[in-house]
């Protein structure tokens, strides 16, 4: 039995890696009176988490390209995708992770002869020692550079929809009663902060309650001296399990859990599509993102533990073609999930495109910053909007719809007009007309009515 | 004693913030090329992607930078600090990596963060490691490898990017830089006025004279991308090559002749730039050191609204870089485009009063940014709102509105027309003119732009 489960394993052939990872450690997004030792500004990733993306990527490039050899062992502009959120610490992450993937000297070379012509128009003072220390490497120690696509948060409803998705927002505002009852649940870390002497007022406290817990969690990972209000046994192991509490709670409402993971599902939909359809497709994409932003995707698969994930953690999204069958296993930091709908946790890939199309809003930009109602997609009718992209793409079809309504309504309302100042002239010359414009007008409504069902 | 004076009051000018704008780095051709000798996967699929030499351009255009604003000025730190550094880039593979590039030789090896051996146990991610042992042995105390950096490099879409890809963001830039029939026939005319040009390439290009007037500027741009990575060309004669560099340049600088064209392609950058100097001025502006990695088309636009553009195409790893002094309270800025200092409009020399400048930058662009009024709703501007009182920024919120007023003109003007038809046809016979005003209808139909 183990070794067929062996010869199982052994013809199974990883086609693509979609992940999804947390920053690795940063500092306290505010600092506090006590937050004296960081030597870097508020919210930025530390030398730590630079670390830990390194350490992710060299574990990523030992599995998928010396083990299963996904990609090249250098970076190939067509073979991967790199994504982030548009904060500093995500774009680095994903740079430290791209060097523990494409570590240096797998970086481009050029000849030497070409010295002369690899400089930049401006006079450079130390050319020479420059360019004999590079030798061929086109960059120190032949380290490769990669290109990490970024979106405004305004706009990035894949990875930040807490701040693309006005609905999402405002559900989350919604959810402040409930918030200080957890935070007021536990007396013993409520009553520690608010003796502690370093906020004026119990509101001033409440209104930054989680972020506060937050920064105590991260200084003590770092093993920082707190102060000593802070030192009564089992205090942080409080805090601990308290954050946790407060972190989930959006994420315990279904309708929120949608609203965070749709735009992403969406987009893993039509890449694994592609996959499915025999389509050319990327082997690796690597979003950069938040803890909000992974917990939202579990919860949208509704396997989320309820635990705010880790620095530096990984959902990976693993294609596999065994014996000709395609599957998908989801792996969380290491985990493999069993997904709802799915056997195992291997599992058979159009099931689990079928799963992602039933948990996702498909007119998602429409119901973030409108009233407009719910497009739900069912089990049996997986739609066919392979173009449905969050943002522009509904806007502009809302645009080219108003046309289209505009431009039957005349057409209609002119061909009446001319008619009835025709009837009284030449009742016989407008009856052809009358057939011809029929069947333009009808065209355009036909095209209307496409248009309309992309929204 | 003038000289000792004017020596002194250079000596205390000290430079307190930088600007630089860039074109990437040497790059494969953009789109696959009717050329010949770009048919044997020398560019593998990298159409449009940086190449080594690209990188290394950029590499030695950071360590120069650095040599003068880290080593000899020390206008910011020598490693990499968040909060004096910006970075942005347009949405482009070479654009970043070439910041990146650029970034590499600012802050080179080895000058990255290090792990203190306390945090060893937790610089981990929470995944099993194989060789955890070997690879943190192999980094010591170093975060990365050969203590590099990383860097933050921030990426605005097409259409979002007002400040650096004007002729994508801009909806009526895009409409006037393709259907201006006048632009476009100035550039036919220019291919098709050097016959000389067309039938010396046609010897090495085996297709019509017609096909390459029309792509011209993609035949000469393959020839410097090959050029600038030592790939074996076709021999063509030097007079060739100076020939069909100049002609590229014409038609390259055709649109910056034109000053509502380079007002769409600066404005923004100006109002951006005037926002920083101002918040220099004024002590607030946090950042030291803004780089903007960008285009050939980038540059053009912005030293033609600075109206010192030689109209010729910038090359790759271009700087432009606004350098803000301080001597004793004032401020002054130095424009320098590849090392050249300029003398811009009002200024009276090289380095030139900050608030002269700033004042003359407003002068030059646009009164009010309503001018690129997108066809369908952007729910974001990244775009920074200028100071200047007299613009009104846009509100966004008229989207649905603005979609109605252009259904109801719509509708209003047809209906116009159909009314103007049946006037005619009471004289005349009303199908025939019927049938004309229809079919004109038809093709509104169809050749409406697709937004």
């Amino acid at each position: 039995m183990r070794l067929l489960c062996l010869l199982v394993l052994a013809a199974s052939q990883v086609i693509q890696i979609i992940e999804v990872c947390r920053h690795g450690f940063r500092t306290p997004t505010a600092f506090y009176p006590w937050d004296t030792l960081w030597t870097n500004a508020p919210g930025e990733l530390v030398p730590v988490g630079m670390r830990m993306h390194f350490l992710l990527g060299s574990e990523l490039r030992q599995r998928y390209v010396v083990e299963e050899s996904l990609l090249q062992p250098s970076y190939n502009a067509s073979t991967a995708y790199f994504r982030s959120t548009d904060v500093n610490r995500t774009i680095m992450s994903a740079q430290s992770q791209l060097m523990g993937l494409f570590p240096p000297p797998t970086g481009p070379v050029l000849e030497v002869s070409l010295a002369s012509i690899a400089v930049p128009p401006i006079h450079v003072e130390h050319l020479n020692d420059l360019v004999d220390g590079l030798q061929s490497k086109a960059l120190p120690a032949q380290t490769q550079t990669v290109p990490v696509e970024v979106y405004p948060a305004a706009v990035d409803y894949e990875l930040q929809p807490d701040s693309a998705c006005y609905l999402l927002k405002q559900n989350i505002v919604a959810l402040s009663p409930n918030f200080t009852q957890v935070a007021l649940s536990n007396q013993f870390v409520y009553q520690t902060l608010l003796n502690s002497g370093y906020f004026p007022s119990n509101s001033t406290l409440l209104g930054k309650y989680k972020n506060v817990l937050d920064d105590l969690l991260i200084n003590s990972q770092a093993a920082h001296q707190l102060p000593t209000a802070f030192s009564a046994p089992d205090f942080l192991g409080n805090v601990s399990v308290l954050f946790n509490q407060l972190f989930s709670l959006p994420y315990r409402d279904p309708w929120n859990a949608r609203l965070f993971a749709s735009a992403f599902f969406l987009d893993l939909k039509s890449q694994l599509q592609l996959i499915a359809g025999n389509h050319s497709f990327t082997p690796f994409r690597l979003y950069s993102a938040h803890d909000t932003t992974i917990a939202g995707f579990l919860a949208g698969l509704q396997v989320f533990d309820f635990k705010q994930p880790p620095f530096a953690s990984t959902l990976i999204f693993e294609t596999s073609r065994q014996s000709g069958q395609l599957y998908m296993r989801v792996i969380y930091n290491d985990q493999p999930l069993l997904i709802p709908t799915c056997p195992s946790a291997l599992c058979p890939l159009q099931t689990f495109i079928d799963y992602l199309n039933y948990r996702s809003i498909l007119n998602l930009s429409d119901i973030c910053n409108t009233n407009s109602s719910i497009e739900w997609s069912t089990m049996e009718q997986p739609t066919s909007s392979e173009s449905l992209t969050p943002g522009k793409g509904s806007t502009e079809a809302k645009w080219v719809g108003w046309l289209a309504v505009g431009l039957v309504c005349l057409v209609l309302l002119s061909g009446a007009i001319l008619c009835i100042a025709a009837k009284q002239r030449r009742k016989e010359d407008c009856l052809p007309l009358m057939k011809e414009m029929d069947q333009s007008s009808s065209s355009v409504g036909e095209r209307k009515i496409v248009n309309l069902a992309f929204r | 004693m003038a000289w000792l004076a004017a020596l002194l009051a250079v000596a205390a000018a000290e430079v307190v913030f930088v600007l630089e704008v860039c074109r990437h780095g040497s790059r494969a051709p953009t789109d696959p090329t009717v050329c010949p000798w770009d048919q044997d996967g020398r560019w593998g699929n990298g159409w449009g992607e940086l190449s080594p030499v690209g990188m290394r351009m950029h590499f030695l255009l950071g360590s120069e930078l650095r040599q003068r604003y880290v080593l000899s000025q020390s206008v910011f730190d020598p490693e990499f600090n968040s909060t004096q550094i910006y970075v942005r880039s347009t949405d482009l593979n070479r654009t970043i990596t070439s910041a990146q590039s650029q970034l590499m030789g600012l802050f080179p090896p080895p000058n990255g963060p290090t792990v203190s051996d306390s945090m060893g146990d937790v610089a981990v991610p929470p995944i099993s490691v194989q060789k955890e042992a070997n690879i943190v042995n192999a980094l010591q105390n170093r975060a990365l490898p050969f203590q590099f950096s990383s860097f933050p490099v921030h990426v605005f879409p097409y259409m979002s990017d007002f400040v650096l890809l004007p002729n994508a963001a801009c909806y009526n830039l895009l409409l006037y830089t393709y259907a201006s029939a006048e632009v476009q026939q100035a550039i036919t005319n220019i291919s098709l006025s050097n016959p000389w040009l067309l039938e010396g390439l046609q010897a090495f290009i085996p297709i019509q004279t017609e096909y390459i007037a029309s792509n011209l500027t993609n035949i000469v741009d393959s020839i410097y991308c090959s050029q600038a990575m030592g790939f074996p060309l076709p021999a063509f004669s030097p007079e060739l090559l100076n020939n069909a560099t100049n002609i590229f340049n014409q038609i390259f600088s055709v649109y910056y002749q034109d000053d509502l064209y380079i007002r769409y392609g600066a404005s923004w950058f100006f109002w951006d730039l005037v926002e920083h100097f101002e918040a220099v001025m004024q002590g607030t502006e946090p950042t030291k050191f803004r780089l903007y990695s960008a285009h050939d088309t980038t540059l053009a636009a912005f030293l033609a609204g600075l109206q010192v553009y030689d109209n010729k195409q910038p090359p790759f790893a271009s700087s432009l870089i606004f350098e803000v002094s301080e001597t004793n309270g004032d401020f002054s800025v130095q424009v320098l485009y590849n090392d050249v200092p300029l003398i811009i409009g009002p200024c009276k020399s090289a380095q030139c009063p900050l608030q002269t400048f700033t004042d003359y930058l407003r002068l030059r662009a646009f009164a009010s940014e309503n001018v690129c009024l997108p066809p369908s709703s952007q729910p974001w501007n990244d775009t920074k709102k200028s100071s200047s009182d007299s613009i009104v920024p846009d509100s966004g919120s008229s989207d649905l509105k603005w979609e109605a007023w252009v259904t109801i003109a719509l509708c209003a003007v047809t209906l116009l027309l159909f009314l103007a038809a049946c006037i005619l046809s009471r004289s005349e016979s009303a199908a025939r003119k019927f049938e004309s005003s229809q079919s004109s209808i038809d093709e509104r139909v169809i050749n409406f732009p697709k937004p």
